[in-house]
């Protein structure tokens, strides 16, 4: 399916959408997409790295809530939609972010997907983490005793269950089986917690070359609802054995992005001035692609 | 500069080595963000190089010939497990043997916080939240933080917002009554000096200085009536040698900037 059909079939205005984010298995393009697609009022989730795709919507004011574990202080327009003093507010748009942490995001969707109403937790309490609660209120948390003889008291979070997951993988069949290499972070929980499930792919194969590799594929294809193919679809972020991080764009885009009229100029440059994924690369430039490709898995195939 | 020739450290680099000094042959380590990564890897390319890194994404025995970003391919290509975040932030947590953890703000009993400065909900600084800090500072059996600098603001009386609880105001026992797994932090490392936990009470107290530092120093740089060792030892400067592995293993200047 072609990444615009992706993006225009399963994410509504208003949708919740989990960018499945373990290092180098970002679908950055799906967040370009987005963008360029002018969604808005997305609630965000995401367990760990997502924060790069987060910064891109708050960016372009698409999502209104996150629930998640992560920004980073090079997130200039997250910080912006944020902070007190870091420069003046888009006048109309509100942002709220209910912090949690990586493994109780995870653990979320795993009860998501598991179908169970809520799931224990070993960390977070005391912490702040616990008391203070943003838009999600009660609905954050709750401290409960076991009912068994143990008796302890433990953190219960309600499950995330997203309309819309999406991750950048390696390979998918024409049947949707997907495969990936590399730490998994909480990417297969956030897909299985979702209603739709997207891949995009640096490469459809064929299903022999799934059969052969199984042991990789890291869902059936009658989880996925939506392949596509994207060839560097993480950049400006690395994929196992594929390509590295591509870091004087990365630092461009942070520099642009410290303020709303720079990363405005930077999205009409990079997402709404170009005709699709042919005109992205071309403007990175393939030899700067090739600069940055390890190539280690393409050669399997 | 002159370090092609034979390198004086400096004190980023000092905080690091003594860090590092933590981290025993064969020891399981859980590494978060920022300088933890460099204080891992500088240990295995030294003393401890059967020690096995961990980071919570689902990279294990992370062996890279340099230092990059935690989100480089390269960590998890030179890995020898990859799995993912609920096995690692559990199961494979509960038997590390020590975890390395950075903050922007560390007080008094060793909560830390790398959420917000200032008011959460209009905060002066969005940091970064919890990412997996609070997870590993509440399960893995203990913990070892290293800040990057010294000053009242990064060792306040009470953190701005608690991320990773130590010993909340000033109680170990809190701890258990909590049901955290892990023991909590059991020392901080700066550029100044080491600084350990009081048995009961959980408080911070200067345990060592850095080379060239002095007491004075410290406790001027700390947000409260800061208490010190009697007989303070002195931390080891680094050698030479150390010096000169620790910026080959960081040429882009990573981490050491």
């Amino acid at each position: 399916m072609p990444i615009e059909e992706a993006v225009s079939r399963f994410v509504k205005d208003g949708s919740t959408v989990a960018f499945a984010s373990s290092a180098g298995r970002m679908s950055i393009a799906y967040a370009y997409e987005t963008i360029k697609q002018k969604k808005r009022n997305l609630k965000f989730a995401s367990a760990g790295t997502g924060a790069p795709c987060l910064d891109l919507l708050v960016g372009a004011r698409a999502v209104a809530r996150a629930e998640a574990s992560f920004t980073m202080v090079s997130c200039y327009n997250i910080r912006r939609a944020m902070e007190c003093n870091s420069g003046p507010r888009e006048k109309g748009y509100r942002f709220e972010f209910e912090d949690y942490s990586n493994l109780a995001m995870t653990l979320r969707f795993a009860a998501a997907s598991m179908g169970i109403p809520f799931i224990p937790i070993r960390s977070l309490r005391g912490s702040d983490i616990e008391r203070v609660r943003s838009f999600k209120g009660k609905e954050k948390l709750a401290v409960m005793k076991s009912p068994f003889k143990d008796g302890s008291r433990v953190v219960v979070l309600p499950p995330c269950r997203p309309d819309v997951a999406v991750m950048h993988g390696q390979f998918a069949d024409e049947n949707g089986n997907v495969l990936a290499y590399g730490p998994a972070g909480s990417d297969g929980w956030a897909l299985k917690a979702a209603s739709k499930r997207v891949v995009t792919v640096e490469k459809i194969v064929t299903d022999k070359f799934v059969k052969e590799n199984s042991i990789r594929t890291f869902l059936p294809g009658f989880m996925v609802d939506a392949v596509c193919e994207v060839p560097y679809g993480a950049h400006p972020y690395g994929l196992f054995g594929f390509y590295d991080l591509d870091e004087p764009f990365q630092k461009e885009y942070a520099r642009m992005s410290k303020t709303q009229e720079g990363f405005d100029a930077w999205a009409r440059e990079w997402i709404f001035q170009l005709g699709g994924r042919d005109d992205y690369l071309k403007k990175v430039g393939h030899a700067r692609l090739r600069e940055i490709s390890t190539g280690k898995l393409l050669a399997l195939v | 500069m002159s370090e092609h020739l034979a390198p004086r450290f400096n004190s980023r680099e000092a905080a690091v080595i003594a860090a590092a000094r933590f981290i025993k042959d064969g020891d399981v380590i859980v590494v978060g963000q920022g300088l933890p990564v460099l204080v891992a890897l500088f240990a295995k390319k030294t003393h401890a190089k059967r020690c096995v890194i961990m980071h919570e994404y689902g990279v294990v025995d992370m062996n890279p010939p340099r230092a990059v970003e935690l989100a480089h391919p390269l960590l998890a290509e030179t890995a020898t497990y990859l799995c993912d975040m609920l096995d690692a932030l559990t199961s494979l947590l509960y038997r590390v043997d020590r975890a390395f953890l950075g903050a922007a703000q560390v007080d008094r009993y060793g909560n830390l916080n790398t959420t917000t400065i200032g008011d959460y909900f209009r905060p002066k600084v969005r940091i970064s939240g919890s990412g997996g800090a609070n997870d590993i500072g509440s399960i893995a059996p203990s913990s070892v933080i290293i800040m990057d600098g010294q000053d009242k603001s990064k060792f306040p009386e009470a953190v701005d917002y608690n991320t990773t609880p130590g010993f909340f105001r000033g109680s170990r026992r809190d701890r258990e009554r909590f049901g955290l797994p892990g023991r909590g932090p059991e020392a901080v490392v700066t550029d100044l000096g080491i600084y350990r936990f009081a048995p009961k009470t959980g408080e911070m107290y200067l345990s060592a200085l850095q080379p060239g530092a002095v007491a004075e120093n410290a406790m001027a740089r700390t947000g409260w009536k800061l208490k010190v060792a009697k007989g303070i030892r002195a931390v080891k400067p680094p050698t030479q040698e150390e010096t000169r592995l620790l910026r080959a293993l960081d040429p882009r200047r990573v981490y050491l900037r």
